[in-house]
């Protein structure tokens, strides 16, 4: 079996839950006390992902704002972005599309974005509708799933997702360049094809 | 106070500044509560130059910093305030009542090369709260000693007669602070005893007796020597402070006229009078002129509960002095006077010289004292015994110690370090210097031992202090 | 290289620092005031919603140029909110005010000085104001407000409640602005009053050409320290001396400068006086507070040095020589910790020349590391600033566990090269193999800190020991040891009674003004001696009957066994090794 590396970054607003998504992968375990992230947390995990084994180098950064100008040192070659809000705070919701702005001015053109509306187990308090935040995921051509790192809900499913969108790599061993290489501006309408 | 202390080869000279008063205030928040009011608050400033806004801003400093620190402790608030160039202390003896003490920091100017002006080191570590808040205290309690309450003088004419009472007495008193030899024993405020035997304590108790029942009038007696203290009849603080006020300011007025010399203007008062060497030190300086006028000091005591005015009657004959404290509201006539003189004279006159000769007696008895090697403070909280071979002189106007100032201030690390504990403790320190200092708190006694052993060791030290505990203080300081 | 470049601020020179100066967090300040960058200034937006108590966030984006003004703060403690924003007050003056009689007072404070605005703070602190407003409670009703980060500790403690008052020290950090930064017990929000008393205070005095420094009570002591823009003040009832109080400030003070530098504060406050901190240091809170606790618990803050497991030093020695192989470039300090303390450090040869790694540096990489164990498992790249070493700028730490799911066997790599994320992982891959190759990590755990009667000495309780005459000691970082703290001394109540009592003795015996030798203190329930010398600093506690005989003896047999176990106790001869400085590949390149 073939073995591939797939580097992804967590970016997202301080507190969301980036890392109780990865502790959750990665570990399969919650901490309710976890820590905020310094700097950056590296960690690896392989799956399979039909006849081939994924092995994720994952970048989860911390959401400080004091950290922020280091976030292009992840998503920089990376393949993905799994972008996290918190469903019950509408503000991370706003972070999150600066991410999104940002990734398109500065991140690799080819990334794969995923929008990880973390906490959904939290239903009761929630501030982002479903709906909004689909509909914005499908305008960007994004990955989308609801999460609880918590309650296990969808953890796996973001990771299976990202495993399907990454392009395939072509006999030659170069990965199949589906996009132009130019950057998009940041205020026109895009033709993003999916990742 | 300025000292030039020689430094430098190049005869350009450091200059040390020694601590000095930079201002005294007394106010009461409630006087003015509201806005535009804050100068009815100030009922004493020093100095008296100082601009009106500024004084309201330094008011309102101390008000800030006491309410600042109630959030954290409503009933103990600030006690003082440190900044680089001066402390400030606070004091409330009397509800809503805040006395303020500004002392500056020492210094040190060193002089700066091709003109420029010298640079100012400010000594911040030096001044001890604990030295010069109880010096604060002590302005309360001399200031009470004399005029009674704050309280009472309000109630009594209002703030315009408080204001009249703090004024005519800290303009003068504030005079007599020597801020750059405080120390230790300011803390204490304690009271030096005469060491007498049995017989001449008698003596002296049934001569008090005596007199206070022939003289219905008077109300308390005290009985000193030699500006020590042998007997008093008044309640502890009150002799307390009385006790201060006599030895560092009305004593020190009254040198013994008949140990003058023959050309001395003091001897005229001697003369007339062969009979006995008693005279007033308050009150009457000449019976023999009728038209004399004169009159004696009050004084407040038992402020807390039965609060009496008293007449100060203090009555001198050689080496004895002897307080008579008479009700207030009895006028003290010529007649009553020259009625105490008769009395009085003779007996404490003859009393004066017993107690010289037993004083040499015993002097002779117990040999060439071992006292003098030992430089040492004694405090007993007790009684208030205090006694110290460091200081020579302790007057209101000079201290002289023979050891260093850091040793002192030594000396009052100690005494902060036994005051956070109630139980017995001793505390040995070697110095820089390599000077030892030991400190034994037993019982509610305090004792400090300075030795200037070098190259002695802390066993040999501890020996050395043992010797004089046995001989000096019969072992009553517990010992391994 | 010149050495001396290192410690001054002139940046150019330093080659094998990264260049780029520029920390993180500066980069997203000054696209904040930009225009053209949407993603910042979105972001400032958000922050402000999320701080919706402090009014100034709303008008600082609707009028960035207010910021330009340097207009002097006098908040007062009623009108904190209000003063706050004086950059904006023309905008805001009779605008959102609670207190009527107040307009008028705040525009006259406007238009007067300093001097004037200062005294009206006095007489309407002196007032008790605070105290009717009932003690800085504002904003802390506001549903708003709440802590949108981390569990909720002492966060939401109720600080009118007697039981903030009896905590043993708060600390508060503020800006010279009077906006709160941050506060160990209670909320900054709930607190800003008080904070801005604090402030107050410390204008009033400076407006006097004078400097406050403390305040005593019976039971408290205050004590104020000014760095640059920040003035940090604890209020203690531990009965600490001042010094030892500022001393402490000192390290939270630098544990900020460890997040952000101390050229990024200073910077930031330059620009905007009014900048609210707690943006950068949002959820670095449990770091501040995880340092305060060492304060209280660990002596090595105390003693400014570090306390390292005892190990046999053939075996210090081959993790030495383990981390001294694996190498990459622009590596500079390689540490292995275990159990929180030190087993081994070595230092690249040219950096350490003149300069070296100061425990209180040291102190705070392990503090930041205590705070964030939450991801064992990964490997984790920060940047952190050394403030002893140099305060201005970044070095990256590379930090991993070596021993999951236990996770007591930690390794630290520092580099000065942002990138070199890959290869410093690398160097892990290494050591971790010669160190499974050796057994290495099941000595390690065997290792563990020695009892006092080891020593042998029947009346010896306990004891810290620090040695002055080390190896190549201008070299060394400064150590100290001490054995276990065991009964009467194994509650932590009776511990922190024992490190006050050692606290004490310390302070005595380094005062400025008239430091000691020696001091024998024969206590109730313990005597204690504290002696120091040219060669040691050492601090014994004995039962508190033990003669003064027995104590020295006691003593003497003491500095015997250490002297005997030295190769144990401590790393003697610290190992270098040598790096070659590449060009650093930095943020210059851009991307």
């Amino acid at each position: 079996m073939s073995l591939r590396e797939l580097k992804v970054c967590l970016l997202g607003d301080t507190g969301v839950g980036k890392s109780s998504i990865v502790w959750r992968f990665v570990e399969d375990s919650f901490d309710p006390n976890i820590n905020p992230t310094i700097g950056a947390s590296f960690m690896t995990k392989t799956v399979q992902y039909q006849n081939e084994l994924h092995k994720f180098l994952i970048w989860d950064t911390a959401g400080q704002e004091r950290f922020r100008a280091l976030a292009p040192m992840y998503y920089r070659g990376s393949a993905a972005a799994i972008i996290v809000y918190d469903i019950t705070k509408e503000e991370s919701f706003q972070t999150l599309k600066n991410w999104v702005k940002e990734l398109r001015q500065h991140g690799p053109p080819n990334i794969v974005v995923a929008i990880a509306g973390n906490k959904c187990d939290l239903s009761d308090a929630r501030e982002v509708s479903e709906k909004d935040a689909k509909d914005y995921a499908d305008s960007i051509h994004a990955i989308f799933v609801e999460t609880s790192a918590k309650n296990a809900i969808n953890i796996n499913e973001v990771f299976i997702q990202i495993s399907q969108r990454i392009p395939v790599i072509d006999a030659d061993g170069s990965a199949v360049k589906g996009f132009k290489l130019r950057r998009q501006p940041s205020e026109s309408t895009r033709e993003r094809t999916c990742c | 106070m300025l000292m030039i202390s020689p430094r430098m080869a190049s005869g350009m000279q450091e200059k040390q500044y020694t601590p000095s008063l930079l201002s005294f205030f007394i106010y009461n928040p409630k006087f003015g509560p509201r806005e535009g009011e804050e100068e009815k608050k100030i009922l004493f400033y020093h100095p008296i130059e100082i601009e009106k806004n500024e004084k309201i801003r330094n008011v309102g400093l101390c008000e800030a910093i006491v309410q600042f620190t109630r959030t954290f402790c409503p009933t103990k608030p600030a006690k003082s305030l440190h900044t680089q160039k001066n402390r400030q202390f606070f004091h409330e003896p009397e509800e809503n009542f805040w006395m303020v003490m500004i002392v500056r920091n020492p210094m040190v100017e060193k002089p700066n090369k091709d003109g420029k002006p010298p640079t100012v080191e400010y000594q911040e570590e030096e001044i001890i709260d604990s030295v010069y808040g109880s010096v604060l205290q002590q302005c309360y309690s001399m200031y009470k000693l004399f005029n009674g309450t704050f309280s009472r003088a309000f109630e009594a004419g209002g703030v315009e007669l408080l204001t009249q009472k703090l004024e005519k007495f800290f303009y003068r008193y504030l005079q007599t602070l020597h801020l750059q030899s405080c120390d230790l024993l300011d803390v204490f405020g304690g009271i030096s005893f005469f060491p007498l035997d049995k017989m001449t304590y008698l003596k002296i108790q049934s001569f008090v007796n005596r007199v206070e029942e022939s003289l219905s009038l008077i109300k308390y007696t005290a009985f000193l020597y030699n500006d020590q203290l042998i007997w008093s009849g008044l309640e502890q603080e009150d002799m307390r402070i009385l006790y201060k006020y006599l030895t560092t300011s009305l004593f020190p007025r009254h040198t013994e006229p008949e140990l003058a010399g023959r050309d001395s203007p003091l001897r005229p008062e001697v003369a007339g009078n062969l009979l006995h060497y008693g005279r007033f030190l308050t009150g009457p300086a000449n019976l023999k002129d009728p038209d004399a006028k004169f009159r004696f000091p009050r004084i407040f005591v038992n402020t807390e509960d039965s609060y009496e005015e008293l007449h100060l009657i203090v009555y001198k004959a050689m080496s004895a002095a002897v307080c008579f404290m008479v009700n207030s509201a009895v006028d003290l006539s010529r007649e009553f006077c020259e009625q105490l003189d008769s009395m009085v004279g003779p007996h404490l006159t003859l009393l004066a010289s017993d107690i010289c000769e037993q004083y040499n007696v015993n002097r002779r008895i117990s040999g060439p004292e071992k006292e003098p090697q030992f430089k040492f403070i004694y405090f007993n909280h007790m009684n208030l015994a205090e006694k110290s071979t460091i200081h020579m002189r302790k007057t209101a106007s000079v201290s002289l110690t023979s050891v260093h100032p850091d040793l002192m201030k030594i000396l009052g690390d100690i005494n902060c370090d036994f005051a956070r504990v109630d139980e017995d403790e001793e505390i040995i320190v070697k110095a820089m210097t390599d000077y030892w200092v030991v400190g034994k708190k037993s019982d509610q006694r305090e004792l400090y031992v300075i030795l200037n052993q070098k190259n002695a060791n802390l066993i040999e030290v501890n020996e050395e202090v043992k010797r004089l505990c046995a001989t000096q203080f019969n072992n009553i300081f517990f010992l391994d | 290289m010149d050495p001396n470049s290192q410690q001054s601020g002139n940046m150019e020179e330093v080659k094998i620092f990264d260049p780029s100066i520029l920390p993180p967090c500066l980069d997203q300040i000054d696209l904040a005031y930009s225009d053209s960058d949407v993603l910042s200034e979105n972001h400032c937006v958000n922050e402000d919603h999320r701080m919706p108590s402090d009014p100034e966030g709303l008008l600082d984006s609707a009028d960035p140029t207010s910021e330009e003004s340097n207009q002097p703060q006098e908040p007062s403690s009623t009108d904190m909110q209000k003063l706050d924003i004086d950059d904006d007050r023309p905008l805001c003056a009779g605008g959102s005010e609670t207190d009527s009689g107040k307009a008028s007072e705040d525009s006259a404070l406007v238009d007067n000085g300093q001097d004037d605005s200062s005294e009206f703070v006095v007489t309407v602190l002196a007032r008790g104001k605070m105290e009717e407003q009932g003690m800085g409670m504002k904003g802390a009703s506001s549903p708003l407000c709440d802590t949108p980060l981390g569990p909720p500790s002492h966060r939401n403690e109720d600080v009118t409640a007697e039981s903030w008052r009896q905590h043993r020290k708060h600390v508060f950090v503020l800006s010279e602005a009077g906006k709160p930064i941050y506060s160990r017990y209670g909320s900054e929000e709930a607190l800003s009053s008080t904070m801005g008393v604090m402030m107050a205070l410390v204008s009033f005095v400076q407006s006097g050409d004078n400097i406050i420094r403390s305040v005593y009570s019976d039971e408290h002591t205050v004590v104020f320290m000014q760095r640059g823009p920040l003035v940090l003040v604890s209020v203690s009832s531990s009965r600490q001396s001042e010094q030892q109080l500022r001393n402490e400030l000192l390290y939270v003070y630098n544990q900020i400068v460890s997040m952000l530098t101390q050229a990024s504060i200073t910077r930031i406050f330059e620009h905007k006086k009014n900048y609210d901190l707690r943006r950068l240091l949002a959820g670095s809170e449990k770091i501040l507070d995880g340092l305060l606790d060492l304060v209280d618990s660990d002596p090595s803050l105390l003693l400014c040095a570090v306390h390292c497991l005892p190990l046999a030093s053939s075996l210090r020695d081959s993790l030495s020589q383990i981390l001294q192989k694996a190498i990459t470039p622009n590596l500079v300090f390689s540490i292995l910790i275990a159990k929180n303390q030190l087993l081994t450090i070595v230092q690249e040869k040219m950096v350490i020349d003149d300069a070296r790694l100061e425990p209180a540096d040291l102190h705070l990489l392990l503090n930041l590391i205590g705070a964030s164990s939450a991801f064992q498992a990964g490997e984790i790249w920060t940047p952190i600033c050394l403030p002893s070493f140099n305060p201005d700028c970044y070095f990256y730490a590379y930090i991993s566990y070596l021993d999951p799911p236990e996770c007591t066997v930690c390794l630290v790599l520092l580099s000065t090269d942002k990138e070199a994320f890959y290869s410093v992982a690398e160097c892990k891959r290494k050591i971790e193999e010669a160190m499974q190759a050796q057994n290495a990590l099941n000595a390690i755990s065997k290792a563990h800190s020695y009892s006092v009667s080891q020593v042998g000495v029947s009346d010896l309780r306990h004891f810290m020991y620090k040695p002055f005459d080390v190896p190549d000691n201008h070299r060394q970082l400064t150590q100290f040891t001490s054995p276990e703290m065991e009964a009467p001394y194994g509650s932590e109540e009776e511990q922190t009674r024992l490190l006050d009592l050692y606290r004490d003795m310390h302070s005595r015996i380094h005062s400025t003004s008239r430091p000691l030798k020696l001091i024998y203190h024969v206590a109730e329930r313990e005597t204690l001696l504290a002696w120091v010398t040219s060669k040691f600093e050492l601090y014994t506690c004995f039962s508190p009957l033990v003669t003064k005989t027995c104590a020295i003896n006691a003593i003497t047999k003491l500095l015997r066994w250490i002297k005997k176990e030295e190769d144990r106790l401590f790393i003697r001869y610290p190992p270098k090794y040598s790096t070659t400085p590449n060009p650093s590949k930095s943020s210059r390149d851009g991307h």
